[in-house]
């Protein structure tokens, strides 16, 4: 099917009332969650997800899909304003981002970012459309050893390329791997590590472990500190860039999306690296550095096309090969498979009104995000105004409900609590919960692959080796674990993002 | 900070990981193995327990260099919210829907000092309201309003 025949299709699907009304919900929600800091988009998608059981799978993913994206949007919001980042994608756009609303420029911030973010966004949705099929068809001639290799790159990756230790992230994606082999192994049907208690035996629930590791566990380390919440009052009429601003924003925003929608393609990387990468990059190229962090209209605009580049992008490893890019997609994937939808290369053709509406329906949501956030500001900067006193009582009474209702489970809402205190503990001590939900999700796939690929070669393990594709993803695996060994590579890089 | 006797904060979750991964391979020796053809249940999981134990001993070594872990574990907001959190799953078979939401939010409201009484209630009705009109009205999940 080509890109016009595709996309016609994509707007029958993508442009019914139904549609619309569950894209409008899914942005929405996705800003408001994105503007409130403290919890992110993951936690947003897990606390939606029993909601959308309900609905048609079509309907149910543009929602999901549009939380996840509408966050991405938000999230810069509170970075301007308060200089307290909404999600963890958008801590760069802190560092330009608050400097200008110091300067009574955050009208302008927050107008230029919403552009770049459009921008950012638009550019990743039409790789998308041209790429994902594309590689959808090429990997239709992947065996068990390349899949196995590829999530082996994208497990390495998440641990390795998170902004804390490397072995602490290795350790995260392990222990995620051993979560996933809680329950029955489809192979033999033997039990594991049930403990003798019979909710054990189907495995542990994805989002009761995502709501404790990213909700309960966050609002633990926020509830009780006294925060000072005064976002000044931003006008319509200060919102408006002067022409110098726009002429230098341009190229970062065109420079950011490149580089965004790059590291959303890779497996493993996610937006908060790629915003991280477009902010350094954008300060390297500039001809006066020094302006950074000063209120840099470069460094706000370069970071959020990143950011929302790369989120878009990450579609394309998820929806063709089934491989999420971080552990957000991750959770979109499991949600994905929950409602019987599995990506492989073959959802492009079996599924092609699913994805193509799907694709559709983001540009849909980029435009309604477009339209909401510009003439609404006003109310965007009120939601930063709700105390968080009576916030966290609700948000924790929606994981609760949320959790149960998923199989009707109060084993499932006691899963909860044990990893709240395990994502708590993981936050103290550094290391990122993020690894291991993605370690957890790709767990029985990994296996999976792993058995049946070592049982066609005969017990071969060069099987691995043998087979180009695979071997360059194992090369790539091999360079990311050896750039661990030599401390003084990850040292200095991180040294400078800290500098930056 | 460096100190010279290490952070033994960090090199104690380091061992609890070695621990961790020693007692799944122990767990998994009860599973058949198989062999690397044919891969039994306990195969994999011994693989993962090895080298969570190898990863852990060297998150330990690497702790002894690494600053101070500030474990602000503060006793309120942990009190509250998981406190919250057990009385709604223990009640909310038993005397339904509406009182273990009521519960949920005045108890899990005390993790902040600042709420009033007022607040608490206002918020335990508005939330009681668009939870039993969004899950039980709207989804229809199986929970009784009042009683099991």
């Amino acid at each position: 099917m080509d890109l016009f025949s595709g996309i016609a299709l994509g707007l029958d699907v993508a442009i019914t009332s139904e549609a619309l009304l569950f894209c409008l919900i899914g942005v929405s929600v996705g800003m408001f969650i994105g503007v409130l800091p403290g919890i992110g988009p993951l936690a947003a998608v897990a606390m939606t997800l029993p909601i959308t059981y309900h609905l048609e799978p079509m309907s149910a993913l543009i929602m999901l899909a549009g939380i996840f994206y509408g966050a991405q949007y938000g999230g810069s919001t509170a970075s301007i304003l308060l200089n307290l980042p909404g999600t963890s994608t958008t801590a760069v756009t802190a560092l330009d981002g608050y400097p200008m609303t110091k300067q009574g420029r955050a009208g302008v911030a927050l107008f230029i970012t919403t552009i770049t973010s459009f921008t950012g966004g638009c550019f990743a949705i039409i790789l998308v459309m041209s790429f994902a099929p594309a590689l959808g068809q090429m990997a239709l001639k992947f065996s068990s050893a390349e899949y196995f290799s590829i999530m082996l790159l994208g497990l390495v990756a998440a641990a390795t390329m998170s902004l804390g230790s490397p072995s602490k992230g290795m350790i995260a994606v392990i222990a995620g791997l051993l979560l996933s082999t809680v329950g029955m192994d489809p192979t033999s049907g033997t039990i594991r590590y049930s403990f003798g208690v019979l909710e054990l035996q189907d495995g542990l629930n994805l989002v009761a472990m995502a709501m404790g590791l990213f909700g309960v566990a966050e609002l633990l380390k926020n509830a009780d500190k006294p925060r000072e919440l005064t976002p000044q009052k931003v006008r319509l009429r200060e919102l408006i860039p002067t022409r110098k601003d726009l002429r230098e924003c341009w190229k970062p925003t065109v420079r950011g999306s490149f580089v965004g929608s790059f590291i959303g393609i890779l497996p493993g990387a996610g937006p908060t690296l790629a915003a991280f990468l477009a902010y350094a990059f954008e300060k390297r190229v500039s001809k006066r550095p020094e302006r950074f962090g000063r209120g840099a209209i470069e460094g706000i605009s370069a970071p959020e096309a990143a950011n929302n580049a790369s989120t878009q992008a990450a579609f394309i490893p998820t929806l063709a090969l089934g491989i999420p890019g971080d552990a957000g997609m991750a959770v979109l994937l499991g949600a994905m498979m929950m409602h019987g939808i599995t990506p492989r290369p073959e959802f492009f053709t079996t599924n092609a009104d699913l994805f193509w509406g799907l694709v559709v329906s983001f540009w849909v949501g980029n435009l309604m995000l477009l339209v909401l956030n510009i003439p609404l500001i006003g109310l965007w900067v009120r939601i930063l105004t709700v105390p968080q006193r009576l916030l966290f009582p609700a948000i924790l009474f929606f994981i609760c409900i949320g959790v149960y209702s998923v199989s009707n489970s109060p084993f499932d809402v006691m899963t909860v609590i044990v990893f709240g205190i395990v994502g708590y503990l993981m936050n103290a001590y550094g290391y990122p919960p993020a690894p291991m939900l993605m370690g957890f999700i790709l767990g029985p796939m990994l296996e999976q692959h792993f058995r049946r690929a070592l049982l066609f070669s005969r017990g071969d393990i060069m099987t691995f080796v043998e087979r180009p594709i695979s071997a360059v993803f194992l090369a790539l695996t091999l360079a990311l674990v050896a750039s661990l060994a030599i401390p003084g590579f990850f040292a200095r890089r991180r040294a400078r993002l800290a500098e930056d | 900070m460096k100190r010279p006797g290490g952070n033994r904060q960090e090199v104690a979750a380091g061992l609890a990981w070695v621990a961790i991964g020693l007692g799944a391979i122990v767990i998994a020796g009860n599973y058949a193995f198989g062999s690397i053809t044919r891969m039994g249940p306990g195969f994999v999981p011994i693989l993962l327990g090895l080298l969570l134990m190898v990863f852990g001993a060297i998150g330990a070594w690497q702790g002894r260099r690494a600053p101070e872990v500030s474990l602000d574990l503060r006793w309120r907001p942990f009190v509250f919210i998981m406190g919250g959190i057990v009385v709604w799953v223990l009640l909310v078979d038993e005397v339904g829907f509406v009182p273990s939401t009521v519960a949920l939010v005045v108890i899990s409201a005390q993790a902040e000092r600042e709420i009033t009484w007022l607040e608490t209630l206002l918020l335990a009705a508005g939330m009681t309201l668009v939870g039993y009109l969004i899950f039980i009205r709207g989804i229809g999940i199986p929970i009784a309003a009042f009683g099991s």
